[in-house]
């Protein structure tokens, strides 16, 4: 049993330190960029910074990224976890369907870009589709997880106590399955990001993907570290995002993990 | 009761190797009837060249552009293979030093799962910025990429060993080298296959991430050129080569992977 620590200083080792670490961190670069030692790959702090004032466009491209990532997320989730549900539900299908997502994980996603681009035509339908298709294992695997968390011995109880299959599923398949629902959430994330940002790699006219192209072959440096920090705060708030709201929806049996 | 147990065992792998040939069968007998309906589909409905090529027009395009396509695959699988290569020797030393330095180990775990979550796609224009253009930054990609899912595996894998073992190895006095040797590299071994298999199908995709992003040699780069010449029987051939591939290490790796663990859990 660890000895209860108080709450200031668990705050400080849990925020306070990282970011002063980080505030060092950004000095030093800064300091060491003024003083010429730094190579050229390695923009100071202030020169991102002042890429954020100096870039009307930004917003957009944030904006465009994020909503392409969301719609292929959302439209994910609505499949995987139905998906796994049938897959629970019916048994013969049980195999099939996590082959399938096995085997759409498995491939290498941004293959498919130039042929999804020749079917959907160039738009953001393209970029939403892989980052739909990149973030659907996580959800699928979760999903069917959970819902086969719950043991035999809950099982037998509800049948005992004559619950319907309803009461069944509210008292006891759902809540045994959010922790795994969660986890997958979270894991699947940041993978959204990174399917719509690597689309965009392939062929858009907005968003950081296509940001982050344009300055590599300018060599501009300082936006480069712009849009990969950018697509790094995206991963992260996507994960964080659903911490939060498993948090605050579940208070039992948190961070438990799913077979990748 | 020996007798019975290799019975149970001859059983098993019999079972075993009667199933993989059935499923080798069906996907194969799966396969044939795909590419007939796709190529009934493709001539009956009349659906042009470059939505869908017939299978027929693939195939050629893999006997005409066969030394293309063979070339940008192996420089794909080269960097794929090196930069898996880097990683594994990185991951296992820096896996051995967290089992010998607790300390270490609970310092840097944290930054390395904050490194951990940073997507492939922030990592390549960076590494890119450093190394510019070529195998180079490919390798580099893929060992970064690779890294993180090995390393904790396998420093799960050397920590999570059974406590009877520890107890029996304290008493005999073995050294810290012995430890390693004897108990938590062989505990070790099932957590590097699951690193494995998830660092594979990585390494492919950082590959060909980074050739797409740099525009160097490679398959990712073949299928991106192909799709925007509208060159649609090479871009489908090199699409099929790269599921293949990708397809091909997931099942080695899996493989591998049930291979090692049956041991630990008959």
């Amino acid at each position: 049993m660890l000895p209860r620590r108080s709450l200031a200083r668990r705050m400080w080792s849990s925020t306070g330190m990282p970011l002063a670490a980080i505030i060092v961190l950004l000095g030093l670069a800064e300091s060491a960029k003024y003083f010429g030692v730094l190579p050229v790959f390695l923009p100071s702090p202030s020169q991102v910074a002042a890429e954020v004032v100096d870039n009307p466009a930004l917003l957009g491209n944030v904006a465009s990224t994020a909503y392409k990532a969301a719609s292929g997320y959302g439209i994910a989730a609505t499949v995987a976890v139905g998906a796994a549900a049938i897959a629970v539900l019916v048994r013969p299908l049980y195999g099939s369907i996590y082959n399938l997502g096995v085997g759409i994980h498995a491939v290498p996603i941004i293959a498919t870009a130039p042929l999804l681009a020749l079917w959907l035509g160039v738009g953001p339908q393209v970029q939403i589709t892989i980052a739909a298709l990149a973030s659907q294992f996580p959800m699928l695997v979760g999903t069917m997880q959970g819902l086969q968390s719950a043991d035999a011995q809950q099982r037998e109880l509800m049948h005992v106590l004559s619950a319907t299959r309803a009461q069944m599923l509210r008292f006891l398949l759902l809540p045994s399955a959010l922790p795994y629902l969660f986890a997958g959430f979270k894991i699947a994330a940041p993978s959204a990001i990174l399917g719509a940002v690597t689309a965009e790699w392939a062929g858009a006219d907005r968003g950081v993907g296509a940001m982050m192209l344009y300055a590599l072959f300018s060599y501009d440096t300082p936006k480069v570290w712009l849009a990969v920090l950018i697509t790094c705060l995206m991963a992260a708030g996507g994960y964080g995002f659903w911490a939060l709201v498993e948090h605050v929806a579940i208070y039992w049996d948190r961070d438990v993990e799913i077979a990748e | 009761m020996s007798k019975s147990r290799n019975e149970a065992v001859n059983q098993r792998i019999a079972t075993a190797s009667r199933s993989v040939s059935r499923r080798v069968i069906s996907v194969v007998a799966a396969a044939c009837a795909v590419l007939l309906l796709w190529q009934a589909a493709v001539v009956g409905f009349g659906i042009p060249n470059y939505i869908v090529p017939p299978p027929l027009s693939v195939l050629k395009a893999f006997v005409t552009e066969g030394k293309i396509l063979w070339l940008q695959t192996a420089f794909t699988l080269m960097g794929a293979a090196i930069g898996l290569v880097v990683s594994i020797s990185f991951a296992t030393s820096t896996a051995v030093a967290f089992a010998m330095n607790r300390g270490l180990a609970q310092a840097s775990l944290p930054v390395l799962i904050a490194f951990r979550s940073m997507p492939a796609a922030a990592i390549a224009p960076i590494i890119m910025l450093i190394l510019g253009r070529g195998l180079n930054t490919s390798i580099a990609v893929v060992a970064i990429v690779t890294f993180f899912p090995l390393l904790v595996n396998l420093a799960r894998g050397l920590v999570t060993v059974d406590r009877n073992a520890v107890e029996l190895l304290h008493v005999y006095g073995a050294s810290r080298w012995q430890q390693l040797r004897y108990m938590r590299v062989p505990f070790a071994m099932p957590f590097l296959f699951t690193g494995l298999r998830v660092a594979g199908a990585s390494a492919i995709l950082g590959a060909m991430l980074s050739e797409w992003i740099t525009g160097s040699r490679g398959l990712g780069n073949l299928i991106l050129e192909s799709g925007e010449m509208r060159e649609t029987e090479i871009l489908w051939a090199a699409v099929l080569v790269s599921v293949v591939i990708a397809l091909t290490v997931f099942w080695l790796t899996s493989a591998a992977e049930r291979l090692v663990v049956h041991w630990r859990q008959p």
